[in-house]
């Protein structure tokens, strides 16, 4: 829909350094992030990590103590400058669609968009995007949440933004519906070619939808990269830990593998430094952990059933408790004696661990 | 956007209100302090009224529009009517002060004249044919107001009740009339009779008075009328009125079906007292002219004769007689008193609530 | 969930920045014109000097009509809380039936002025004069000022709340009192202080009913001691009530977070089942009604059963209708006008100048309608004397008194509208003053209608200012009524006071109806 976007290479937003306080709590620590043109970027954290901030201090609706916001090579915020939010040219939809009550879906579309006979084309094309052409008449609480934020997205492409920016843009929405509405809201964003940065704290969401992924801890981001990258191979243990299930074990470094309490493991790569002896902390995900029968003993304890598998508490004969991920017909009883190794690479930290 | 220039803000709001207070304030409201000489005197009998003159009317519209439209009709003067409540209105005129748009204050009783009198904003009227139609005990001495009508204070009586009514206001307070008195504590007219009670017999014999008038148990009303009704019906065997509140009653449902009856209280008694209707010319008045001949015309034998037969007062021009059934003013010989000296009404609201007679 | 990082973050937005100029001079102009009346008050107050001024005040008397105007005040606030909450909760929360007719219906007493229902009560039985008399008829005038904000913060509460109370073993009527009117509390806060000014200021009714309170004496200084120094120092202490009421309001109310966080329109819970109680909250409302508003139309009715054989001036009638719909309506249009800028500010800015400002707009509101009247003859003469007793000038004298119940309804619904949405507009290029015109203001139509009916049905009724700067020649409805009551001629009043009470129904019954298009009963949207 939109041309600009999709050939321009250099990044459409650039944040340098970013630092914002409230009081006397740092929400923003240094927070660095570059989104490619034409990309979903999904800003993950956990609640009240800043991520809502990060994006209003992005859309203009708050300012940063320090660091600086580049959309399209222009400095918005930051070291002197900070244009108003009517001029940045960011699209916001927020958690709740928030369409204004007073106005119909047409007038809620066409907000940001002079009169004339441009903007009436402009408006149907972008509810078409949204598969919402048919409900321009309507009032916004004739309808219902999903579609709410599918005229609030809409409502937001129109004037051609730069970038769109969403915030936790499904967490209202039943989890019957999430699904459907996320994939028309990013296939909609797609076909226009936008440019989009959405925060959320549902892993899954983040990791299924989005080009690249930003982890957002303790004011900063930890990580930055291809969801499958950000799984594979966490930059460090607590995005390990925040990013799905981690049994995280302590080894010792011997040659090309470690050695841990689920035996030997092949690291995805080596701490710089670390020779052989060192101790090291391994990462290690439940669906890695596969019964084997020469692999480590073990006993079976609780099993958490969640339809497509299941996650079982393994006690290890060295006394560690692990969970691994298994397939229904492979799930044991309680008590019962199994063996389990680990495929794949795992991911290795320099510092010893706390253990679990 | 930083938090500091609130700081300023507020220095510049501050600036701006005491600008504001300064440019307007300047001027303070002591013009309406006390009196210094009122304008000279104009002679209207020669000049001609024309215009229009704006008249401040604390007697109904219902009642002065007929003058009013006499008035207009004989002399081509527009009026502008502006009816209220007298003392609100000598409030506003006092307040208005020099700027007054009122060229005539036209008022139900003397106390409100005597006050915008005293205030220094009434033109002294011509004597010739103005002042000196009326007798002097109702009107100014200084001749900056003139009575235009009176009113008698009177018991009613239901005759089957009280068949040896009293004659004098100490006779009230026989012990065979407890619990069976009327009065309207609000009234102004009863708040005027407690005023001059107090100037003819001073502070401390007032409150003797009533306090034992209070421990005869009258029965409180909202309104003149509503004691006179009470006495017709025989729920009471006297009430404390004016005079007229019995001939209105008698004009609307006929001589026959009414009980009650006037007694008039004995010549020199304080309840006898006679409260006027007074008219006065506002000395900022820019059409005085005109307005003396209004007030010149609210005493001519016409209107004076329209008083006497449409509210029963007491036509106050010597020579025109009142309704014929009413005793005439001479022969009731009314307490001598300064209607100017009716003034202090609030110290009068003072005391009656100080008794229990006001309020609850 | 949701609701609990939007509170946070929303905490977290309230401005403490200075408003901007487009916002804040307006206001500043308004609340400059609002506080006219206290710079004459103290201009005349001090016209002796301070030394008669502090020995005037210092009286035993003053202090004792204090206590008794604040006594009456008082009780007369908590019995409106009682009342109107409990009103409001029968409508908007539980099963009685006819509660669509009794939404309306609760809000009527507003069309009925107070000296109107003192005098039908003082008539039927004058030994209810005195304290109780004064306080029935204030209670049953004023309850709405209470009912109807509560009964619109009802209808936006969150019923999940209710449900998990339910679920934790609350009763029904723990759950009415602690939870659902706790949740109202700014609302009930709101209403409570309007209703404190007006017991402090109302005259009609403690003089009908001869209950000695502060306005008595107000009005004796002028009236009766044509001494308008005393007047203004009295009037003088009323002001020091009101900024005590005011700033107490305002502690009261900083707590509470008053809007209810969350777009869209909310989902009605189900009404709560009275069973046995559905009798004594029939008896319940039967009484108000009864008192409030039967009673006194009854009584004018009957005045003008009494016919004397007078025709009745339909002329006369009309020609005031005519003015006062007319009085009216400008005076609305105006409040209105000089309100938006106000409410705005208030509710969007936390910092101290938006607070002042906006109190002061509610500071003279205890005046008595005579105080305010004269000051404005004072204004009027000495500043704006080509508009002495002319539209303008009375107008403005409207806007002084009435601004407080505006601006209030104008800061709760804007506060109701969240500041997402201008952000948003802004996102999409609108600045932010054109965002609170183009969103805010629009999206707040419903509250702002309401106030401006309510302003509207007050000038309707209003006495004291009309009769002191109304243009020469022209009669409202009330100033024809008070005419007639004052020569006793009851038959005469009556189509005035019929005429008043059936067209201020009108603004009342929309007052009551606009509400109700917020808290719709169909249930919203589905999620």
């Amino acid at each position: 829909m939109s041309a600009e976007a999709t050939h321009d290479t250099a990044p459409v937003l650039e944040v340098r350094g970013l630092r914002k306080s409230f009081g006397d709590r740092r929400v923003l620590d240094g927070v660095d992030l570059v989104v490619p043109a034409g990309s979903i970027t999904a800003v993950l954290g956990p609640s009240g990590c800043g991520k809502t901030t990060l994006l209003r201090i992005v859309a203009g609706f708050e300012h940063p103590d320090a660091g600086t916001v580049t959309v399209r090579g222009v400095r918005v915020a930051g070291e002197g400058t900070d244009v108003p939010p009517e001029r940045r040219r960011v699209g916001v939809v927020p958690q709740e669609g928030a369409l204004f009550p007073h106005l119909d879906v047409r007038r809620n579309v066409g907000f940001g968009l002079p009169r004339g006979a441009a903007s009436t084309e402009r408006i149907r094309a972008c509810l078409e995007l949204v598969g919402l052409a048919d409900r321009a008449d309507a009032r916004p609480d004739q309808l219902s949440g999903g579609q709410q934020q599918r005229v609030a997205l809409a409502r937001a492409l129109a004037p051609n933004p730069s970038l769109v920016v969403l915030d936790e843009p499904f967490s209202a929405l039943d989890t019957a519906l999430r699904a459907k509405v996320r994939d028309e809201v990013v296939g909609a964003l797609r076909a226009a070619g936008a440019t989009a940065v959405f925060v959320t704290h549902d892993q899954e969401e983040a990791l299924s939808t989005a080009d690249r992924v930003g982890v957002l801890l303790n004011g900063r981001v930890a990580q930055c990269g291809e969801p499958i990258e950000l799984y594979r191979a966490p930059a460090s243990i607590e995005v390990a830990r925040f990013l799905g299930e981690a049994v995280v074990l302590p080894g010792e470094l011997d040659r090309d593998v470690v050695r841990c309490a689920l035996g030997a493991v092949v690291p995805g790569s080596v701490p710089p430094g670390a020779s052989s002896g060192s101790f090291l902390t391994v990462v290690v995900r439940p669906e890695q952990i596969v019964p084997s029968a020469d692999g480590v003993g073990a006993t079976a304890g609780e099993t958490t059933y969640f339809g497509h598998d299941g996650l079982v508490r393994l006690h290890l004969d060295d006394g560690t408790e692990v969970d691994a991920r298994w397939a229904p017909p492979l799930l044991p009883r309680p008590g019962d004696r199994v063996g389990v190794r680990v495929v794949g690479e795992v991911a290795v930290y320099a510092a010893p661990g706390p253990g679990r | 956007m930083s938090h500091r220039p609130s700081a300023r803000a507020t220095a510049a709001v501050f600036a701006l209100l005491a600008a504001a207070l300064a440019a307007c304030g300047g001027s303070s409201s002591s013009e309406s302090s006390s009196a210094s000489a009122t304008a000279s005197t104009i002679d209207d009998a020669t000049a001609t009224p024309t215009g229009t003159i704006t008249v401040y009317s604390g007697r109904t519209e219902k009642l002065v529009k007929p003058v009013i439209d006499r008035f207009t009709a004989a002399t081509g003067v527009t009026v502008e009517l502006r009816a209220g409540d007298s003392g609100a209105l000598a409030a506003q005129i006092l307040t208005e002060g020099k700027a007054s748009p009122a060229d005539v204050f036209f008022s139900q009783d003397a106390g409100a004249l005597g006050a915008v009198a005293g205030a220094g904003l009434l033109r002294t009227l011509p004597a010739k044919g103005l002042l000196d139609v009326v007798d002097p005990a109702y009107r100014a001495t200084d001749g900056t107001w003139v009575g235009t009508s009176g009113r008698v204070r009177v018991l009613v009586v239901n005759p089957t009740l009280a068949p040896n009514p009293p004659k004098t206001i100490d006779d009230l307070l026989a012990p065979a009339w407890k619990g069976r008195l009327g009065y309207a504590p609000t009234n102004a007219s009863w708040q005027s009779f407690v005023t001059a009670l107090r100037v003819l017999r001073g502070e401390e014999g007032a409150k003797t008075w009533l306090t034992a008038f209070a421990a005869q148990q009258p029965k409180a009303y909202e309104k003149n009328g509503a004691v006179r009704d009470a006495v017709d019906k025989g729920e009471i065997a006297i009430g404390f009125v004016n005079h007229y509140y019995l001939y209105e009653k008698i004009a609307a449902e006929g001589a026959a079906k009414v009980v009650a009856k006037n007694v008039y209280l004995a010549p020199g008694d304080p309840g006898g007292l006679v409260n006027v209707a007074g008219a006065a010319v506002l000395a900022s008045s820019d059409n005085a002219v005109a307005a003396q001949t209004f007030v010149r015309f609210l005493l001519n034998e016409e209107s004076q004769s329209y008083f006497a037969t449409t509210t029963f007062e007491y036509p106050l021009r010597t020579g025109v007689p009142q309704a014929s059934d009413l005793p005439t003013l001479a022969s009731l010989r009314p307490p001598k008193i300064d209607l100017a000296d009716l003034e202090s009404i609030e110290k009068t609201q003072e005391l009656l609530t100080s008794v229990g007679l006001l309020t609850k | 969930m949701t609701t609990a990082v939007a509170t946070g973050s929303r905490a977290r937005r309230r401005r403490v920045e200075l408003p901007p100029w487009q916002l804040l001079g307006p206001t500043v102009v308004v609340a400059l014109v609002a506080l006219a009346p206290i710079w004459y008050l103290v201009d005349q107050a001090l016209d002796r000097g301070w030394g008669p001024a502090i020995e005037e005040v210092a009286q035993r008397r003053t202090v004792d009509l204090v206590v008794r105007s604040t006594a009456l005040a008082g009780f007369v606030t908590l019995a409106t809380v009682l009342v109107g909450a409990a009103a409001a909760w029968i409508v908007a929360r539980s099963d009685l039936p006819g509660r669509r007719v009794l939404r309306v219906a609760f809000a009527m007493p507003l069309a009925v002025p107070s000296y109107l229902s003192a005098f039908a009560w003082v008539s039927w039985d004058p030994s209810i004069a005195g304290f109780w008399g004064a306080a029935l008829v204030l209670v049953a005038t004023s309850y709405p000022y209470v009912y109807l904000p509560v009964v619109a913060a009802l209808g936006r509460i969150d019923p999940a709340q209710e449900e998990i109370a339910r679920s934790l073993g609350w009763g029904e009527g723990r759950i009415a009192v602690g939870l659902t009117l706790r949740q109202a509390r700014p609302a009930v806060l709101a209403g409570a202080l309007l209703v404190a000014q007006y017991a402090y200021m109302d005259f009609g009714a403690v003089a009908t009913m001869r209950y000695e309170a502060f306005t008595w004496v107000v009005y004796g200084a002028y009236r009766a001691g044509f001494n308008p120094t005393r007047a203004a120092l009295l009037s003088v202490v009323l002001v020091a009530v009101s900024i005590v009421l005011v700033t107490a309001e305002g502690i009261a109310r900083g707590r509470v977070d008053a809007s209810r966080v969350g777009g869209g329109a909310a989902r009605r819970g189900r009404p709560v089942r009275l069973g046995r109680a559905t009798g004594p909250a029939a008896v319940f409302v039967v009484v108000v009604l009864g008192v409030a508003l039967a009673f006194p139309v009854v009584s004018v009715v009957s005045w003008s059963l009494w016919r004397g054989g007078e025709a009745v001036a339909f002329g006369e009638v009309f020609s005031a209708l005519w003015a006062t719909v007319g009085v009216s309506a400008i005076a609305a249009l105006v409040t209105a006008v000089a309100a938006l800028p106000v409410g705005l500010l208030a509710a969007r800015y936390r910092g101290w100048i938006a607070r002042r400002l906006e109190q002061a707009t509610y500071v003279a509101h205890t005046l008595p309608g005579i105080v305010l009247a004269i000051s404005m003859v004072y204004v009027g003469v000495r500043l704006l004397r080509p508009v002495y007793q002319e539209l303008p000038l009375l107008a403005l004298a409207y806007v002084v008194a009435f601004l407080p119940l505006l601006v209030g309804s104008v800061r709760a619904a804007v506060e109701a509208v969240p500041e997402r949405l201008e952000d948003i507009a802004r996102s999409l290029g609108t600045s932010r003053s054109g965002a609170w015109w183009r969103v805010t203001l629009p999206a707040a139509r419903p509250g702002i209608a309401a106030g401006t009916a309510l302003v509207f049905l007050a000038t309707m009724k209003e006495l004291p200012i009309t009769l002191l700067l109304r243009p020469t020649g022209t009669e409202t409805l009330a100033t024809r009524l008070w005419g007639h009551t004052t020569l006793s001629d009851y038959s005469a009043a009556a189509p005035f006071a019929l005429t008043l009470l059936v067209v201020a129904a009108v603004p009342t019954a929309l007052l009551s109806g606009l509400l109700l298009v917020r808290g719709r009963e169909d249930g919203g949207h589905v999620g």
